[in-house]
């Protein structure tokens, strides 16, 4: 594996926010690859601790309450959780860039859309200011916004177009690593598949790995080369796009597809995970799937499970697969 | 845990910053206030109420007679200590009838603004007071005055009248310039007179600036002090702080918590003075029961004033048991003057014959000082077996009330400049003003003998009759006459204070 | 924004009328009759009755109104019944007092407050957040005559450093402008704290964070100017309050202010005084309110869009 040229490397990450009412457990060992120029989708359901990933390699949790607890963050072979707040502010945004969820909110409602993209570039680069808001222009020509629309505040803006800005100031200092933390869920279906397409052709112009951060199966298809699953602060398979869709291997993986409408065949009855994600504040002992997993087996609820490999790159933890061979599916046969 | 511990520290905390702040004089304030004084010449006065206006005429505030005690001058003046009258502008005067009196002027009198005084402006300044509804009680008698030549002035009464020189002495009848008075001169905002001290300037709401006269006629008197800035301080505490910073020379109105303090440091002289201000209850004398004389001498007896003395007055004032104040020509505690003695009120609650129960005295109080006197009383009449209704009001719904007889029981005071005009309140004729007063013929024929009478011994007698008669009847029910306290830098000579509120400040002195 | 402006300006029209008339009226009701306040209670009937005419008070209220009205629109406040000199060169002589005091209240009570509300929010259930709240408690909650005095016992009588009162020079201004500030500080303080905490988690605070905009330029920049605008109104509606004039802080530091002259004119229903003084106070505060909504249009463009 080591001679992957990984973009990111995440090992062991263990993230905890700790309130009066208790401790949660965000990330638990939580392990993750990106490689350069490729894409990767973290999936999982909401409260599985995709964000918190995501803030963590630009340590943006916010503390109190989070605690990054242990474990490595490397991107580009650089390790990120003993570096200085002012190390990191000279990372954000310039080397690693983040595009959040939703982007009713994500802009500052006081200051022009050019301004804030200008921002980003007078930070990173050694520009005037005057230089920097051309620079904010040629960016919002580049996500497909006219130059002269700069002057305008985030509510003069459509939801779409403001996403097309959130891009353009991650994108604003050609980063090598964008996390995109659901950049379309906000989105009408119709912008969505405008914006997917636009971030893929930005990635490939600018060169940038993605680590795109969704629930939707349907836009993981559409861009990622890599998939991790995670639940509960941990990831549970990962493979190529291929590998995972084709030969899921975890019950939870399987479970996700079962919940998506089948095209081919439209009558047949949608089959939804039971039950709900557990308290990550009481997580159970064994696997934390365990008490929603149709393939339990009493050794599930006392140990958490290993990895176990179906190929070099496709992994799963999961009981159902002994000695770390996971060539076998076990899943929809038993 | 953390939070009240945190709070009961910061309290501590606040608690000992007005612990040091609050106790013991610490030294280095004192230099401040003596250092420059040797070579001073400047009188700097804490004042506690702006005037209204600088005229004479316009107004009746002590405020504006300060000022005016300075920048003007009568024919007469009150000596501050007898209060008996002495001729000022008037060099001498002679009573030709009994309505006739001839006014010799002082010669060589100059006006601020040049010009000299005559008889013409004694003639212009009395025509322009009657011109004021407010100057009718001292400027009534007079139903004529001429010049007969440059210095002597005639003045024609419409009947005798025996107290025009206190008349004359009475702030509406100051002295100012024909010529000035002729031409529209603003005398609000800016008096001129003959006067010790010449106006410089008016900062609203802050301060008065005076300057010596140095072409002032009287040198026996002449002002040594360049300038007197009177500073309007209306706070008390605030007043007595500016005088321990050295900020002022001289304070008005003491306030009576601040009387030990002041009186402890050498630095001050404070001086006290028992007032003609006498306070008292005004009874509506139309309304049953209190038309009965028996009930009212049973209040009159019943009341406890040396415990209202303490007990709501921070132990400052004298009793008063007559219905004249002490302190004027004239003054007289007389025959039937009253003492608390609860057996006497009882023995006059039987001759009433009513039943106690049934009385219910409202009192009205225009201020908290009034409501812990009328908080006294209460408890004071409960053993006769009134009961008192402590009723709060602000100034103007006093007064109405008052001139409507819409009362039964208030507390005021009075302080007017005279014994005659003191009296003169009880004569029927003043029920007009405030219903409810007393109508008694016997009292009025008194007043009209007095106002005729031009002997002064003879009128000090029928005087004496007066209080006399009007204490048999106590329209009012007399409290206490309040105590004066000013205070001054202890370097300063000459200032003479009187009780009617009056002060002399031009011969005031910063001691060598 | 003009137009706004203007728009803004001809409401108070109908405003300052209907004022000055509840005013006249309550005036009207108000027990207390300033001629007998001005001749005192010994006066007769008769002399009342003389002056009442020669001040026009005998004439029925409505006329009154009008004609007071009539010469308002010539820029004429009348005279004061007891002051002897037109209404307005009483207020024009006191007003610059009220502004100038209540000028360098509200900027020391931004100076002070502001920074304190922010670092509490920042520094949300620390010492210093704790602290705070303690410190501008003490603030509201302390009579402001008591602290008055502590200031001038403090500062003028053991240190000497300032005067107790009076309003000469910038030393006279320090004390009762600190006392004004200190007992407006916690309101905007903890008004500042509230908004803040609430604009520090939102997304774009985040992104800045996330552009690598430094964590000071961030509070300062980004949260901040979006936390500006319920402070903005604390500021206003105590800034209109201070320009009514602090009766209790003008009696104590004997500042020649606007609020004691109302004080003492309707304490001796000279109604024209009175009059006065409340048109002034319905101007400023008609005209704070629009400072106040323009400041809003200045930090929020989306408000800005609404004005023009």
């Amino acid at each position: 594996m080591s001679e992957k040229n990984l973009a990111v490397e995440i090992k062991d990450l263990v993230v905890e926010y700790r309130t009066d009412t208790g401790v949660v457990q965000a990330l638990n060992h939580f392990e993750l690859e990106l490689e350069k120029g490729k894409t990767l989708g973290l999936v999982g359901e909401t409260g599985a601790g995709k964000t918190t990933a995501g803030l963590s390699m630009l340590r943006l949790i916010p503390d109190p309450p989070g605690v990054i607890v242990g474990g490595s963050i490397k991107v580009d072979g650089e390790e990120y959780l003993t570096k200085t707040e002012k190390e990191m502010e000279h990372i954000r945004g310039k080397k690693v860039s983040m595009i959040f969820q939703d982007p009713m909110t994500a802009l500052n409602p006081v200051f022009t859309v050019e301004d804030q993209i200008a921002e980003s570039i007078a930070l990173h680069e050694k520009v005037s200011k005057k230089e920097a808001i051309a620079k904010a222009g040629d960016m919002l020509e580049a996500v497909g916004i006219p130059r002269a629309r700069g002057k305008e505040y985030p509510h003069q803006f459509s939801g779409g177009m403001k996403q097309r800005v959130v891009i353009a100031i991650a994108l604003a200092c050609s980063p090598s690593i964008l996390i995109a933390d659901e950049p379309t869920t906000a989105l009408d279906v119709t912008i969505q598949a405008q914006v997917l397409e636009m971030m893929k052709d930005l990635k490939k112009k600018y060169e940038t790995s993605l680590l795109l951060i969704t629930h939707d199966l349907g836009v993981v298809a559409e861009i990622c080369d890599d998939v991790s699953v995670i639940y509960a602060g941990t990831v549970i398979e990962h493979g190529s796009l291929e590998d995972v869709f084709n030969h899921p291997r975890h019950p939870y993986t399987e479970g996700l597809f079962n919940s998506l409408p089948d095209l081919d065949n439209p009558t047949a009855k949608l089959k939804p995970i039971k039950g709900l994600m557990p308290d990550p504040s009481n997580l159970p002992k064994g696997c934390a799937f365990c008490p929603r997993c149709e393939y339990a087996m009493p050794i599930c609820e006392t140990e958490k499970p290993g990895k176990s490999f179906r190929n070099e790159e496709h992994y799963v933890r999961c009981h159902l697969y002994e000695n770390g061979d996971a060539k076998e599916g076990r899943i929809g046969k038993i | 845990m953390r939070k009240p511990r945190l709070l009961s520290l910061l309290l501590a905390l606040v608690m000992l910053v007005s612990l040091a702040t609050g106790c013991s004089s610490s030294p280095s304030s004192t230099s401040s206030g003596n250092e420059d004084s040797a070579t001073k010449d400047t009188l700097t006065i804490a004042l506690h109420a702006e005037p209204p206006s600088m005229s004479p005429v316009d107004n009746d505030s002590l405020a504006t007679i300060y000022i005016n005690l300075l920048t003007n001058n009568l024919l007469f003046k009150a000596d501050p200590e007898t209060l008996e009258v002495k001729p000022d502008l008037c060099e001498s005067y002679e009573q030709v009838s009994d309505t006739e009196y001839i006014f010799k002027l002082r010669e060589g009198v100059k006006f601020h603004h040049g010009k000299e005084l005559d008889a013409e402006d004694v003639v212009a300044s009395i025509e322009n007071a009657k011109t004021y509804p407010a100057s009718s009680p001292y400027t009534g008698s007079m139903e004529k005055v001429e010049a007969i030549d440059k210095y002597q002035v005639k003045i024609t009464l419409v009947e005798p009248y025996s107290n025009l020189l206190y008349d004359l002495a009475y702030h509406f009848n100051y002295i100012l310039p024909k010529d000035l008075l002729e031409s529209g001169h603003d005398f609000a905002a800016e008096p001129v007179g003959t006067g010790p001290y010449k106006f410089v300037k008016w900062d609203r709401g802050s301060q008065i600036v005076l300057e010596k006269f140095d072409e002032y006629w009287d040198e026996t008197e002449m002002p040594t002090i360049k300038t007197i800035v009177w500073k309007l301080i209306p706070e008390g505490t605030s007043r007595t702080l500016a005088l321990e910073t050295g900020e002022v020379d001289v304070i008005y109105q003491v306030e009576t918590a601040d009387v030990e303090r002041l009186k402890a440091d050498s630095k001050f002289h404070v001086e006290e003075k028992t007032s003609v201000e006498h306070f008292y209850i005004t009874l509506n004398t139309n309304v049953a029961p209190f038309d009965d004389v028996n009930l009212r001498q049973a209040i009159n007896f019943a009341i406890d004033r040396e415990a209202i003395i303490v007990g709501a007055l921070n132990g400052y004032g004298t009793p008063a048991y007559s219905s004249v104040p002490m302190g004027y020509e004239g003054s007289w505690e007389g025959d039937y003057v009253a003492s608390y003695n609860l057996d006497k009120a009882k023995e006059y609650m039987a001759a009433w014959g009513g039943d106690p129960a049934s009385v219910n005295l409202p009192i009205l109080c225009r201020n908290d000082e009034q409501v812990r006197v009328a908080t006294i009383i209460q408890d004071n009449l409960s053993k006769i077996g009134i009961n008192v209704i402590i009723e709060q009001v602000d100034t103007p719904s006093w007064h109405s009330r008052m001139a409507s007889g819409d009362y039964i029981g208030g507390i005021s005071s009075w302080s007017p400049s005279n014994c005659f005009t003191y009296l003169v309140r009880y004569d029927s004729s003043k029920a007009e003003a405030t219903p409810g007063s007393l109508v008694d013929e016997e009292t009025d024929a008194l007043i009209d003998k007095m106002k005729a009478t031009m002997d002064p011994d003879e009128r000090l007698e029928v005087m004496h009759q007066i209080v006399d008669r009007v204490n048999q009847l106590v329209p009012h029910i007399p409290l206490w006459q309040s105590q004066y306290f000013r205070a001054w830098d202890a370097n300063l000579e000459g200032i003479v204070i009187s009780g009617t509120g009056y002060v002399r400040f031009h011969t005031a002195k910063w001691a060598a | 924004m003009l137009k706004y402006v203007i728009k803004r300006i001809i409401a108070l029209i109908p405003v300052i009328l209907g004022v000055t008339l509840v005013v006249f009226l309550i005036m009207q009701l108000a027990p207390g009759d300033p001629a007998r306040m001005i001749l005192g209670e010994m006066a007769t009937p008769e002399e009342v009755a003389q002056l009442r005419t020669e001040m026009g008070l005998d004439q029925p209220v409505l006329v009154r109104y009008i004609n007071y009205m009539l010469d308002f629109c010539r820029g004429d406040l009348g005279d004061s019944y007891f002051k002897h000199r037109p209404v307005l060169d009483e207020i024009l002589d006191r007003f610059p007092y009220t502004v100038r005091l209540a000028a360098v209240a509200a900027v020391l009570t931004v100076v002070m407050s502001i920074p304190i509300g922010i670092l509490a929010a920042v520094k949300q259930n620390t010492i210093f957040d704790n602290a705070s709240l303690v410190v501008t408690l003490f603030g509201i909650s302390m009579p402001v005559f008591w602290l008055g005095l502590l200031l001038i016992i403090l500062f003028s009588l053991k240190l000497g450093w300032f005067p107790t009162g009076g309003a000469e020079g910038w030393r006279s201004y320090v004390l009762p402008a600190f006392c004004l500030a200190f007992s407006n500080m916690s309101t905007v303080a903890r008004t500042t704290r509230s908004s803040m905490l609430e604009t520090i988690r939102q997304d774009y605070v985040r992104t800045a964070a996330a552009k690598g905009v430094p964590h000071r330029t961030v509070i300062a920049r980004h949260a901040f100017r979006n936390a500006l605008i319920p402070t903005i109104t604390v500021i206003g509606i105590q800034m209109s309050q201070l320009l009514g004039g602090s009766v209790v802080v003008e009696t104590v530091f004997a500042w020649p202010g606007v609020g004691r002259l109302m004080i003492d004119s309707i304490n001796s229903r000279d109604t024209p005084m009175v009059l006065g003084c409340i048109i002034l106070l319905t101007i400023v505060f008609s005209v704070l309110n629009l400072i106040i909504d323009l400041c809003y249009g200045f930090v929020d463009p989306r408000i800005k869009a609404s004005q023009s």
